[in-house]
């Protein structure tokens, strides 16, 4: 695993050189060495799961450290339909590599699968939770991305920014990762609901993490209303998106830190 | 013109001076249209060509129906989680192993009702004939697992062991297993004798208490007199000893005498003689009637639906007019966005772009 920190770290390096430095090159250069990355991260989770019996979600070190893979893989697969976002990666890369390393230096306990997680819910639960924060994540990467051209029409980083694709399909891109990510989150909640009920007998208990679920699932569904009904695009789209991005990583890593919650579990063990 | 809606004067109107791409293909109105259209139909829109040079597009037919389906499943299923609230019953029910207790309010340890519960089940009985421990199920520890009993009118009519995500389920009932410890019936005969009043006496884990098990508190009223029972399980002295209990009673809530007896042992008290016998295991259920569940899921699963037609395959509809100017043709675009679809003009233009310069090719290879 610390081989792809190691890798992650020098694409993050690679992305804001070739950014300030205006070098397409460079940006494409740190793009392979984050998919290189993605190899050897892929295979440390592979192992620990085959290992442990469960996959990455127990545990602070397995929860973060899947979101990092993650996030670097669907910058991967944007990159690979709109190459000229491959800048994005400023923004993606450093934060999966923070994530990723945050995570060594955290307790790698191998935690058990205990009687109430026992339940093919668990996966249903957790496939969505990731592919919904994935998909917020890169909306707001892409958001910030709008943000910063719109703000940024001469100098070092116009260069490199004015290869992008139009302004208009990153506002579009950001949204249907926001669109997608609304659905996801909106089963990831409803299966938990379901599997609550099946393993504790109430669907919903008003948990300090079901309820910030709750409501970043509202703060996302303000956004489509204002989009869809309103009419806000652009620059006011990609600021709303920013904005909600915090109420979702609050709901994922905060609330367990803070509030005493059944789900404290999943990332600070037992 | 079904496919994209007809293209009124107005709308004509508007297309005219609605955005245009600039194209310079050496092909005529007719041709680039034909272009236009393949490329659309591509992306998913049904095609309707008009007089060579317009044509009307739309995909995601059924696109408006995803908002309001979502957004009235989403107001039923509140209405139905209101109702839902106020005509449910949970609470936990204490079922000594090997024994049963009817599905009475009186029976429950802890219990909450909505206003409006109907006290459907109330002539079952839930039994647990047996519970195992140290239980192993696909290689997850899951301890204890009771085997759970629903009977109607003497006729089981529902069982199965119960442990996490794996409920007994019978209507709307849903019973899961929420703990265990230890119970024990106390016995109190009042002074001039006759029928014994029985409590039950349950000890949960504890290992903030030096014996390990919380203590079980009861009162009984006997000839005007009220007495505190307080029964906690003691540490055995010696092996073989039998169950040792430290009973603490006294008159209205004052302590007055406190003692070490094993299970079996009368205790004399102001209301009587205290006998605690049969101590055993006891299984704690946490018993749920709540016949919105289903529903909730159902409205559920059609909110979703909705939400999905609504988000990925909204109703887009387009236009296009090309018209020949200076040599080159210009395709002018409309969609039901407006300006706002800013993102569609781009993606065309691109697309566009590759396929003229495949046509010129061809062309030019003739």
């Amino acid at each position: 695993m610390w081989t792809a920190v190691s890798l992650y770290a020098v694409s993050a390096i690679l992305f804001a050189v070739g950014l300030v430095f205006g070098r397409q090159r460079l940006l494409d250069i740190a793009l392979w060495v984050a998919v290189a990355g993605l190899v050897p991260h892929a295979m440390a989770m592979g192992v620990r799961w085959a290992r442990v019996g469960h996959g990455p979600y127990l545990g602070f070190y397995e929860v973060v450290s899947s979101y990092a893979f993650i996030a670097v893989a669907i910058l991967v697969v944007v990159v690979r339909r709109y190459r000229s976002l491959a800048v994005a990666g400023v923004i993606v890369v450093p934060l999966a590599f923070l994530m990723l390393a945050a995570s060594m230096f955290t307790s790698r306990e191998e935690l058990e699968i205990t009687a109430s997680l026992a339940s093919w819910w668990l996966a249903v639960h957790v496939t969505f939770a990731k592919l919904s924060y994935a998909a917020f994540i890169a909306s707001f990467a892409l958001a910030l991305v709008y943000l910063i051209r719109d703000r940024t029409s001469t100098g070092r980083f116009a260069d490199v920014l004015a290869k992008l694709p139009a302004q208009s399909v990153v506002d579009d891109l950001s949204y249907r990762f926001i669109a997608v990510g609304f659905i996801f989150l909106g089963v990831m909640i409803g299966a938990g609901a379901i599997w609550a009920n099946e393993a504790w007998g109430r669907y919903w208990a008003w948990d300090p993490i079901e309820t910030w679920s709750l409501i970043a699932w509202v703060v996302y569904a303000v956004y489509l209303h204002l989009r869809l009904t309103m009419g806000w695009r652009g620059r006011k789209a990609a600021l709303v998106a920013v904005a909600a991005l915090p109420v979702v990583v609050f709901a994922l890593i905060g609330v367990p830190i803070v509030y005493q919650s059944i789900h404290g579990a999943y990332l600070l063990g037992y | 013109m079904r496919a994209g809606g007809a293209i009124t004067p107005a709308r004509a109107e508007r297309l005219e001076t609605s955005p245009a791409l600039q194209i310079r293909s050496g092909l005529d109105e007719g041709e680039t249209l034909g272009v236009a259209a393949a490329v659309l139909r591509r992306w998913g829109y049904r095609i309707e060509l008009q007089d060579g040079y317009r044509l009307a597009g739309m995909k995601g037919r059924y696109g408006p129906l995803g908002s309001p389906v979502f957004h009235w499943a989403l107001t039923i299923l509140f209405v139905v989680v209101a109702l839902g609230h106020l005509t449910r019953s949970e609470g936990l029910m204490g079922v000594p192993v090997g024994g049963g207790l009817p599905n009475r309010a009186e029976e429950y340890g802890r219990l909450e009702r909505g206003p409006l519960y109907p006290d459907r089940y109330a002539d079952l009985i839930i039994e647990v004939p047996e519970m195992a421990s140290g239980q192993v199920k696909d290689g997850v520890s899951i301890g204890s697992i009771p085997r759970v009993r629903i009977v109607a009118d003497g006729v089981a009519v529902a069982e199965q062991e119960v442990y996490a995500n794996s409920p007994l389920r019978y209507g709307s009932l849903m019973v899961h297993l929420n703990g265990e410890g230890l119970v024990a019936f106390a016995e109190m005969t009042g002074p001039g004798g006759g029928a014994a009043e029985v409590r039950r006496a349950y000890f949960d884990a504890d290992p903030s208490r030096a014996s390990g098990f919380s203590e079980a508190r009861l009162t009984y009223t006997a000839a005007g007199q009220r007495v505190d029972v307080v029964l906690e399980p003691a540490p055995r002295t010696s092996e073989g000893q039998a169950p040792q209990l430290k009973v603490t009673h006294g008159e209205s809530g004052q302590t007055t005498s406190s003692t070490v007896v094993a299970v079996g042992t009368p205790v004399q008290t102001a209301a009587g003689t205290l006998v605690v016998r049969d101590p055993g295991v006891y299984a704690r259920l946490s018993v749920v009637d709540d016949a919105s569940v289903y529903p909730i899921y159902a409205l559920f699963a059609v909110g979703l639906a909705g939400l999905g037609v609504a988000i990925l395959w909204p109703r887009r509809r387009v236009w296009c007019q090309a018209v020949a100017a200076q040599g080159d043709v210009h395709l002018h675009v409309l969609t039901d966005g407006g300006e706002r679809d800013a993102a569609l003009l781009s993606e065309l233009h691109d697309e566009l772009s590759q396929e003229m310069g495949t046509s010129m090719q061809s062309q030019e290879g003739v």
